[in-house]
């Protein structure tokens, strides 16, 4: 057994190890000869050879084991002493990117307003005056029909739409004045058009979100409801809120709503009561059916959030979306 | 429009929080500077472009009442120094003057409070009417008018003097004008002309107030590019009631000032206003405002804004005819200003149930994560676009737009690809090599009756040092998995349209929706001749467009679940050698069709060898039931003979 440690002791790797198994265990080991010898030992002492035999056996068994698995365990640890991978090199896979911050903007507000089951709909942006003026109650001669406001494809025949109010002039008038119909919960989000100057805060299309709700005894009440509920959606139930008088040719009473956040205020939404004038426009008597209608300006809420100039946010510069992306 | 405070608390007294009660009641002060308040007045209401205007808001809330300022009455005559000869002036009136011992009008503080010039003492009186009534005055030389004047509209080309112009301007046909027998002496309402204009001669004045048709001012003003304190006036809709008093006015300062009345104060109007009238009950304002007032303080709260109860019906106040329309929503507007929109109640209203996406919502959303996922950033560009933009596209006919005045707006856009290649472009100018956008647009273009229409695409572009048409292809093939939609890809597209004709030839496909054989879009590298007009080199994008309005309906495939078989297939590599110009995809679906006994092909590795213009593919094939290996040794031989020689031909 001395020369079986002292042998194992110099094996250096598991190939070793199975050559003294061999030598040891194997067919022509001195072992194996006793363990054939066994029948010419006389049958009273061949048990109590045998036993010894098998315990000699068992007992190479183990060192030449024990001898594996310290052998297993250096080579182990010297692999993994010099491995000399580098785990400080770049990550590989593929980042994600992201949605513009505007499109965010208008999911949380979809997400909120479907809890009062509002529905999105959408509608053309090449438009005709009668949805984007004309059933809104601003006549010809109103300036936002100016030539300085408005792009024109066709003079007073079509143009892209100035607001996505048009769409709920087109929703409405789907309606055929059919009061069965009510109520009606929409909002429309999407792209504008404003034939205006263009510097970093102002830019000639941006987007819009509005929404729209028409039935029976619908309220100023509810309409500053809803305001405040989208607005603490959006900003957190601590934003202070207030409201205003505001003009608008299709709402009546028209207001504005005011949020807080500690740096002073800052106005959010237009809105207003369905003026009775449009309201007969969309083929509904006003002394029955009422409704209110809100926007919010996406693009400029979407700056807002992220910091990020308009011009910056309907560009083409993706390094702009990757800083955005950091921003919460 | 800026107004001294000192001087508003002569026409009302202002609480301590006046800065939040004016915002509250719609007068936005933008900024104060000492006494000046910086004020954004409320479009439709004309009324508050002067100090009385702004008091009788204020009022409305406050009810302090509005203090009234000094005036001479005059006796009005019958015209006989002018004529009306159009609708289009409502009223008019002149008051003669003797301003031989005028002294100064001591307005200079009122008048540069909100950045009027001091003129002339005649001049400047009519411009402290303005600010105080809101009432446009002008004064003419009387000595320097030649017979009657008219307030008419002008003939094709008549030109006039314009005061601060170069020259004669010639006036669009039926312009509204003062006029005497030889000169045109004032635009009305607008700007007023050389000719008859007051000097440091005049002796004698005629002092005119008017009220003109608000539409044909705004239109006058528009016209000839002028903006003055008085068109911004006439075009909200001036005040009947203010034609007399604002002359009042006048002769009352006049007066301080020794210049006296020299003759009868005329008067005509030519137009009559409707009055107005709104019935309203008590109980309909507490239904609609849900909150408890009573009749009285109803007609109290009104009657500061001039709306005073008639008959059972509130009469609309002169200087209100232009904004309010005659329904009760008018007033339901007045009362919820007096009292105040913070302080009315709110409450949400009552939502039976809420919404759900729709099955197009939710794959918008699926394909918004997909691609985010993927790396992606969504952009938006804009749907007009340049005369170079139009140039670079690839189908010359546009939508035009008929009046930009910024000439990056001249056209819809009809395209995409003209803006993702820019895209690329301008990231590679600040060395932003790794790019991977797009964007839900849409492009415009004419129906077949020459009707401007609208298409929804999807677009996107990529480009880096790993993309290549074949990424775009595996994040196509993708999508259109996760979609679970039955789509195909075909290449050698042999009648591209024009956008895919910017693509490379054999570096493109088309996606085909199989249950409707419909294109669904396409892909592929951009030419590289189409890149370098945007100063793209070396690079290779790869683009790809979509319309999602079939994207987005198109229905999912059904398929059905099966088990995993225990039978491991055999899965055998061969290596067939092609040359330039056979596509891999070929010689799999040779094989594939050719041999029944093949489950499945795929393209495992490809090695080129541009010296012996070939390449040699690896195809993983994958057999059907078992066979021996005698048997699939002896078939591999078969086939990969098969393979070579269809490559060859």
């Amino acid at each position: 057994m001395e020369n079986l440690k002292k042998e194992l002791s110099n094996a250096k790797t598991t190939q070793d190890l199975d050559n003294i198994k061999s030598k040891w265990l194997g067919k022509k080991s001195e072992l194996k000869a006793k363990f054939d010898d066994l029948k010419n030992i006389p049958a009273e002492k061949r048990q109590e050879v045998g036993a010894e035999l098998n315990a000699q056996r068992v007992k190479i068994e183990e060192m030449i084991e024990n001898a594996k698995t310290e052998i297993q365990k250096r080579i182990l640890n010297e692999k993994l002493a010099n491995d000399n991978f580098d785990m400080t090199l770049p990550g590989i896979g593929i980042s994600t990117g992201a949605l513009h911050p505007v499109s965010v903007i208008e999911e949380k507000c979809i997400a909120a307003l479907r809890r009062l089951g509002f529905i999105p709909v959408s509608g053309p942006e090449v438009e005709e005056p009668k949805y984007n003026f004309d059933l809104l109650d601003i006549p010809p001669h109103h300036p936002a029909r100016d030539m300085q406001d408005t792009f024109w494809i066709k003079h007073e025949e079509l143009l892209p739409r100035t607001h996505t109010t048009s769409v709920q002039s087109r929703y409405m008038m789907s309606l055929n004045g059919d009061e069965s119909k009510l109520p009606v919960k929409i909002v429309s989000p999407g792209r504008v058009y404003r034939n205006e100057a263009v510097d970093t805060q102002h830019l000639a299309i941006f987007n819009q979100f509005e929404g729209l709700w028409v039935g029976h005894d619908v309220k100023l009440s509810e309409l500053k409801g809803t305001l405040e509920f989208i607005l603490r959606e959006i900003y957190g139930p601590t934003v202070k809120i207030r409201f205003k008088p505001k003009y608008y040719p299709y709402t009546e009473p028209s207001i504005g709503a005011d949020i807080d956040l500690g740096d002073g205020w800052w106005t959010i939404v237009g809105a207003g009561m369905v003026s009775p004038q449009v309201m007969k426009n969309f083929g509904f008597d006003p002394d029955k059916v009422s409704g209110f209608a809100f926007g919010f300006g996406t693009s400029r809420l979407a700056g807002q959030f992220t910091g990020a100039s308009m011009r910056e946010l309907y560009g083409m510069d993706l390094r702009v979306f990757k800083n955005i992306k950091g921003v919460k | 429009m800026k107004f001294s405070k000192k001087i508003l608390e002569t026409f009302v007294d202002l609480p301590a929080d006046w800065r939040e009660l004016m915002e509250d009641v719609g007068l936005e002060v933008k900024s104060v500077d000492g006494d000046i308040m910086n004020l954004e007045l409320l479009a439709n209401r004309g009324d508050h472009y002067c100090y009385l205007g702004l008091a009788t808001e204020i009022n409305g809330r406050a009810g302090t009442g509005v203090k009234q300022l000094q005036e001479k009455g005059l006796k009005y005559e019958n015209a006989k120094r002018f004529v009306i000869d159009t609708d289009k002036c409502i009223a008019y009136s002149f008051v003669p003057f003797d301003i031989k011992s005028i002294k100064p009008a001591k307005a200079d503080y009122i008048l540069e409070s909100s950045g009027v010039n001091v003129i002339n003492p005649a001049i400047d009186v009519t411009n402290v009417v303005m600010l105080e009534y809101g009432q446009p005055a002008h004064v003419y030389d009387a000595d320097k008018i030649v017979g009657q004047v008219h307030i008419r509209e002008t003939k094709v080309g008549e030109k006039a003097a314009l005061l601060f112009h170069e020259g004669l301007t010639e006036l669009p046909a039926g312009t509204v004008v003062i006029a005497d027998d030889e000169k045109i002496l004032c635009v009305a309402g607008v700007i007023g002309c050389h000719g008859a204009g007051v000097d440091e001669n005049t002796k004698n004045v005629l002092l005119e107030t008017a009220l003109f048709d608000p539409v044909s001012i705004r239109k006058t003003a528009k016209e000839l590019g002028v903006c003055t304190i008085a068109s911004q006036r006439f075009e909200r809709g001036g005040n009947l009631d203010a034609v007399k008093s604002g002359a009042e006015r006048a002769n009352y300062l006049y007066e301080q000032i020794s210049a006296n009345q020299n003759g009868d104060a005329e008067f005509s109007q030519r137009v009559k206003l409707p009055v107005k009238e709104i019935q309203m009950s008590g109980d309909f304002v507490r239904n609609e405002l849900e909150i408890d007032i009573s009749d009285k303080e109803i007609n109290e709260r009104l009657s500061r804004y001039g709306f005073i109860m008639s008959d059972k019906k509130y009469v609309v106040p002169n200087v209100r005819t232009w904004d309010i329309k005659g329904f009760k929503a008018d007033l339901i507007e007045e009362l919820a200003r007096s009292i105040g929109y913070n302080n009315l109640p709110s409450h949400l209203p009552i939502a039976k149930i809420g919404s759900e996406p729709t099955s197009a919502e939710l794959r918008k959303s699926q394909i918004d994560s997909y691609l985010v996922d993927n790396g992606f950033f969504e952009v938006f560009t804009d749907n007009l676009y340049s005369p170079k933009h139009a140039k670079l596209s690839p189908v010359p006919e546009h939508v035009k737009i008929e009046n930009s005045i910024e000439g990056g707006y001249a056209f819809m856009k009809n395209n995409c690809i003209v803006q993702a290649v820019e895209l690329v472009s301008k990231n590679l100018r600040v060395k932003n090599r790794e790019i991977r956008a797009f964007e839900w647009s849409k492009v415009f273009d004419f129906d077949k009756k020459g009707i401007p229409r609208e298409t929804n695409m999807l677009w996107g572009i990529v480009n880096g040092n790993k993309e290549s048409a074949l990424t775009v292809k595996g994040l196509l093939e993708n999508l259109f998995e996760n979609l679970g939609l039955d789509v195909r890809f075909e290449y050698n597209i042999e009648k591209p349209d024009e956008e895919d004709n910017l693509l490379m030839p054999k570096r493109r496909g088309e996606i085909y929706y199989t249950p409707a054989d419909a294109l669904l879009g396409s892909f592929g590298e951009v030419s590289p001749g189409f890149s370098e007009q945007f100063d793209i080199k070396n690079e290779h994008p790869i683009y790809f467009v979509l319309n999602t309005d079939a994207l987005l309906i198109a229905p999912k495939k059904k398929t059905k679940y099966e088990s995993p078989s225990n039978l491991i297939a055999s899965v055998r590599d061969i290596s067939v050698s092609i040359p330039y110009g056979v596509s891999a995809g070929s010689v799999a679906g040779f094989i594939a069709k050719n041999y029944k006994v093949i489950a499945d092909v795929k393209i495992t590795d490809v090695f080129e060898k541009p010296k012996e213009s070939l390449r040699n593919i690896t195809f993983a094939l994958e057999f059907k039931g078992t066979q021996s290996t005698e048997e699939l040794n002896s078939l591999i031989l078969e086939i990969m003979n098969a393979a070579n020689e269809f490559a060859k031909k």
